[in-house]
C-alpha cells in the first residue's frame, strides 16, 4: 500500500527560511549573544514600562502585562541557559591538557 | 521566537473576549434604561469578530518579527470588527404615570434578555479561560524546550 508522507504546504517556506550557518568565530558568537542581551533588555523594560502604567491605574489590559511578564521570563531563561551552554564551552577548553 | 507568536494571537483573543464582556455589562447595567440620547429606550449591543488581517495592536508587545508560521498560513488572531446595536424593538409596558410614557401610557423598554445576557457572560468568560489554557499550553511549552539544555 502507498503511504504519501505528509507534505504541508509551508514546508518549502520553511526550508528557505531555514538556511545553513555560516561559518562563525567565537568572537562573532559573543556579538550575537549581545545582540540578544539587548533584546532581552528591551523585553524587560517594556514588561516593566506596562508593569508601571498599571500601577499607575493607566488604561492597559492585565493579560497584557502578564503576557509581557511571562516573556520576559522566558527570554531571561533562554539568555541564561545559552550563557550556561558558552561557559561550559570555555571551562571545557581551560581544561584542555597542553 | 515562534512562541510568542501562539501568545500573541491568544492575547488578540483575550483582549476580544474582554470587550464583548464589557458590551454585556453595559447591557445589564442598561436594562431597564427607558430613556437615551438617542431618544427611545436603549437597545442592546453586540460584538462582531473577524479574523484579523494585519497584525493586531498587540504586535509591539511581542515585538519579534512574525513567525513563520504566522506569515505562511497568515494566522493574525481575532479581532472586534464592530460593536453592532440589536434593533429588535423592546417591550411595550402599561405604565401611565412613567415619565417615559407615549401618549397612550405605554414604556418601551430596552430589547435585553437577562437571561441571554448570562448565557453570554457565561460563554465569554469561558472562552477567556480557554485562550488563557492556550497561553498556558504556549509557555510551558517554551520552557520544555529550554530544558533540552540541561
Amino acid at each position: 500500500m502507498n503511504v504519501p508522507g505528509i507534505r504541508p504546504s509551508i514546508l518549502p517556506q520553511i526550508e528557505s527560511a531555514v538556511r545553513p550557518p555560516q561559518q562563525s568565530t567565537l568572537k562573532e558568537v559573543g556579538k550575537s549573544f549581545d545582540s540578544m542581551l539587548t533584546n532581552l533588555s528591551q523585553t524587560q523594560n517594556y514588561s516593566d514600562n506596562l508593569m508601571t502604567k498599571l500601577a499607575a491605574g493607566e488604561e492597559v489590559d492585565l493579560h497584557q502585562v502578564m503576557i509581557s511578564a511571562d516573556q520576559t521570563d522566558i527570554s531571561f531563561k533562554v539568555a541564561m541557559g545559552i550563557r550556561d551552554k558558552l561557559v561550559d564551552a570555555y571551562k571545557e577548553i581551560s581544561r584542555m591538557n597542553v | 521566537m515562534s512562541f510568542w507568536s501562539s501568545l500573541r494571537i491568544s492575547s488578540s483573543a483575550l483582549f476580544a473576549q474582554r470587550l464583548r464582556l464589557d458590551t454585556i455589562s453595559n447591557n445589564v447595567a442598561n436594562a431597564e434604561t427607558t430613556k437615551t440620547d438617542t431618544g427611545g429606550a436603549y437597545q442592546r449591543k453586540d460584538v462582531v469578530f473577524t479574523a484579523a488581517n494585519k497584525v493586531p495592536y498587540l504586535a509591539n508587545l511581542m515585538m519579534t518579527k512574525r513567525s513563520i508560521g504566522e506569515k505562511a498560513l497568515n494566522l493574525q488572531g481575532v479581532k472586534v470588527a464592530q460593536i453592532k446595536t440589536d434593533t429588535t424593538p423592546g417591550e411595550k409596558v402599561f405604565e401611565p404615570t412613567h415619565p417615559n410614557a407615549d401618549v397612550n401610557g405605554y414604556v418601551t423598554y430596552p430589547n435585553v434578555n437577562l437571561v441571554t445576557e448570562m448565557t453570554n457572560m457565561l460563554s465569554a468568560t469561558r472562552s477567556y479561560e480557554a485562550n488563557l489554557t492556550m497561553v498556558e499550553a504556549a509557555k510551558t511549552m517554551a520552557n520544555k524546550a529550554i530544558e533540552i539544555g540541561r
